[in-house]
């Protein structure tokens, strides 16, 4: 298992805690709101978290098996 | 984002190929830069202690000024802690920062919130979680960190990683830097 130790990992993290979520025909922000426990009234605070969680600052160019994957992230 | 669409649609973005490239990012930044890593145990009694303080804080009585310093620091500090899991570290190292740099802009009111045993209770906490994050330290890649990813001059930043895998967490990465240099 990877450790939580860096922002990559915890997008993993948090994607894994999406990817569980029975009823995925909720409203979006309103499965966001609770999976950041953010309150409701702060929209402003949900993005934020989103763009915190989003934030891995560097550009990764990987090459797997022969292929080219390019991941960027800003 | 669409935040009014269903849910469905944000997790179809994440695609396979993107979280296998995510688990192999995740990996390497696990080794080359990880970020300082608190015990569960550590943030489980720091919340409650903080909770404790935050009763005792709002029960006291203490001048306003120096009452509502300790509680904003201490909610700060709860909130950033229950976001550990999400975020990081960061958010608690700056609310540890912010808290210090209190005593040299406001060192009146610091000293005042210390004449009251909720104060004093509330330093001994900040003087502990300052200890425990500075404790927790990357030295092993802080070399390869600066002399190769990062420096200040690498505009490009890029990192190229070969990868042979047919299940990433069991495989060995080989990452070469962008001068050939094998790495691992």
């Amino acid at each position: 298992m990877i450790p939580l130790n860096n922002p990559a990992s915890r997008l993993l993290a948090f994607i894994e805690k999406c990817q569980g979520v029975r009823d995925k025909k909720q409203r979006t922000d309103e499965v966001l709101y609770d999976l950041l426990n953010v309150d409701k009234s702060r929209p402003d605070l949900l993005l934020k978290k989103m763009g915190e969680l989003y934030s891995i600052p560097i550009e990764i160019k990987a090459k797997v098996e022969g292929m080219t994957l390019i991941l960027r992230f800003t | 984002m669409q935040l009014a669409t269903p849910f469905v649609g944000f997790t179809n973005n994440f695609k396979p190929e993107v979280v296998f490239g995510l688990k192999i990012i995740a990996d390497r930044f696990s080794k080359i830069i990880p970020e300082k890593e608190l015990d569960e145990d550590f943030l489980s009694s720091l919340l409650a202690d903080i909770e404790e303080l935050v009763r005792r804080a709002k029960e006291t009585e203490i001048e306003e000024d120096v009452k509502v310093f300790i509680l904003k620091a201490l909610l700060d500090l709860k909130r950033a802690v229950e976001e550990y899991n999400l975020l990081g570290v960061k958010p608690i190292e700056q609310v540890v920062k912010s808290n210090f740099g209190e005593i040299i802009i406001n060192h009146d009111k610091c000293e005042r919130s210390r004449k009251d045993e909720v104060g004093i209770g509330f330093w001994e906490m900040f003087s502990r979680v300052a200890s425990v994050i500075t404790v927790f330290s990357f030295p092993p890649a802080l070399d390869y960190y600066n002399t190769h990813y990062f420096l200040p001059d690498d505009t490009s930043q890029v990192i190229e990683a070969e990868v042979s895998p047919s299940s990433v967490e069991e495989e060995s990465i080989a990452i070469v830097a962008r001068d050939g240099e094998q790495r691992h």
